[in-house]
């Protein structure tokens, strides 16, 4: 079931940081404790937002099995000999686990970036970003507004040329790919056209020039100071335990890394609390959302 | 109209005879190229090959009382067995523990013998890829090697886990054989009765193990 998330509904600021945090940890530790918290984080979060569909994730364990698989065939550093591969090089046990893990961070990153644009929509990142780059966010913008627009215009496209029975599904071949060529022609006509309406209808309102403002329904609430406390509260100690060596892990020539001490464990726990920060927002909403409709 | 006319024709007649003169040295070189070397070859013997006779892969002259490297391709192995020592060390490295991978120092044996001097048997016309290859097979010895076809020759990378690079820009694996360190790949040496090889790590491009064959002059 999809549920409203409460979490978009926090302040941009609160919402970026949030990405920025969770996406460099993932990057960053390389500790399989944290590989495993980070997946399990974006995991949870994506099946929340999105809802569970049945094999929407089903590349993730394919990227797994394929980074396990392709890092021994390149990668031969190890102590532990598993067996020698074709070529005559040796097959480590450190080089698939290597593997494993680097299929986890790709599986944890793509998760979370998906995550991410659900919950940074484009006014939110144009927002944020306005003053300070206001080029870039305007281009980033509208690059991936292009993406759905144009996906849109390319079916409202087809669906009329279907209805005059030249739709690059029908015909013979050879008519097939003359209709296919039309509508890519409609297409660029329609792009270059759009262009030209796009430009002239944002200079007339003024964009680019000093002291345009933008209009925003964002208000920085005390939760959001929570959470932006909250948040930098992670973050420092983090970054502390990271340099203390809580996160530290080697994959190569042997497997070793930081044991189960309590420095360990704390930052751990601290990174499992930030990665699970957004569903246990939703979750205490949801809740909250029961308990009133009971009380009613 | 004329004029322009004159300029296209200068610069035809230019482009004309810069490709004759091209042709003519190329001519030139193609005549001299093979009766050279076999008249400096017969007449005056001298301490190294002529440079004229580099093979295809590009081998700098083998002095003259050293083997010439054998492609492995050609190798012809026989049934004959022959006998050889075999080391492997990384002494070098246990006076430039500060250089190396931090990661990696708890890898450098306490006296720099990854493998001490043995005896080795081997088939007659096996090189020294093939013989270091199955030694640390049967010693699980750590060894990663990659093909490099413009050398005709294995590269080894890495031996117990200590790889080129590891203790600097400089770093990396050499071999020598009877005292020499042959200026070519160790796929395309070819093995004697009684051969002595050590592979040893070097931490400053050969000339900590006294084989820079002049890469630094």
């Amino acid at each position: 079931m999809q549920h409203r998330d409460a979490f978009s509904g926090y302040h941009p600021l609160v919402n970026f940081l949030f990405f920025a945090l969770v996406l460099g940890g993932t990057m960053v530790f390389m500790h399989p404790v944290s590989l495993c918290i980070s997946l399990a984080g974006a995991l949870s979060y994506s099946i929340y937002l999105k809802g569970w569909k049945k094999g929407s994730l089903l590349y993730l364990p394919m990227i797994v099995l394929m980074t396990a698989i392709l890092n021994p065939a390149f990668n031969h550093e190890g102590m532990t000999i598993l067996t020698y591969l074709p070529s005559g090089n040796p097959l480590t046990l450190e080089s698939i686990v290597y593997g494993i893990a680097a299929g986890a961070m790709l599986a944890a990153v793509i998760l979370w970036f998906s995550c991410y644009t659900e919950v940074m929509t484009s006014d939110k990142f144009v927002y944020l970003f306005g003053r300070i780059l206001p080029a870039l966010s305007l281009l980033l913008s509208m690059t991936l507004r292009f993406v759905p627009k144009y996906k849109a215009q390319f079916q409202t496209v087809r669906e009329a040329q279907k209805c005059v029975g030249r739709d690059s599904s029908q015909g013979s071949i050879l008519s097939r790919m003359k209709h296919t060529v039309t509508i890519f022609s409609i297409m660029v006509t329609w792009a270059l056209e759009n262009a030209i309406e796009t430009a002239d209808s944002m200079k007339s309102r003024g964009y680019g020039l000093p002291g345009r403002t933008a209009f925003s329904i964002y208000h920085w609430e005390k939760r959001d100071k929570l959470a932006l406390l909250w948040l930098l509260f992670c973050g420092c100690s983090m970054v502390c335990g990271a340099f203390l060596g809580g996160m530290k892990w080697r994959y190569f020539p042997t497997m070793r890394g930081a044991g189960l001490t309590g420095l360990t464990a704390s930052v751990q726990l601290v990174y499992l609390a930030l990665c699970y920060t957004p569903v246990a927002l939703d979750r205490r909403e949801d809740w909250k959302w029961k308990h009133l409709k009971y009380e009613i | 109209m004329i004029c322009l006319l004159g300029g296209l024709l200068l610069l035809v007649g230019c482009g004309k005879n810069e490709t004759e003169a091209v042709a003519e040295t190329v001519e030139t070189l193609q005549i001299e190229e093979p009766t050279k070397p076999v008249t400096e070859e017969e007449e005056n013997p001298v301490e190294e090959e002529p440079s004229a006779e580099v093979d295809s892969y590009q081998t700098d002259p083998v002095p003259r009382d050293k083997p010439k490297p054998v492609e492995p391709q050609k190798a012809e192995i026989t049934e004959t067995e022959l006998h050889c020592t075999l080391s492997i060390s990384c002494a070098t490295l246990l006076s430039n523990k500060e250089l190396l991978d931090p990661d990696k120092v708890e890898l450098v044996p306490s006296d720099g013998w990854v493998l001490q001097p043995v005896k080795v048997t081997f088939q007659e016309g096996e090189n020294v890829f093939q013989v270091l290859q199955r030694v640390c097979r049967e010693q699980k010895i750590h060894l990663e090697y990659m093909d490099t076809p413009l050398y005709n020759s294995a590269y080894i990378e890495g031996i117990h886990n200590l790889y080129e690079f590891d203790a600097g820009d400089l770093s990396g694996w050499m071999y020598r054989v009877n005292g020499w360190f042959p200026n070519y790949g160790c796929s395309r040496y070819q093995l004697q009765d009684g051969d002595v090889i050590e592979w040893v790590y070097t931490c400053d491009l050969g000339q900590d193990v006294g084989g820079s064959n002049g890469a630094r002059e």
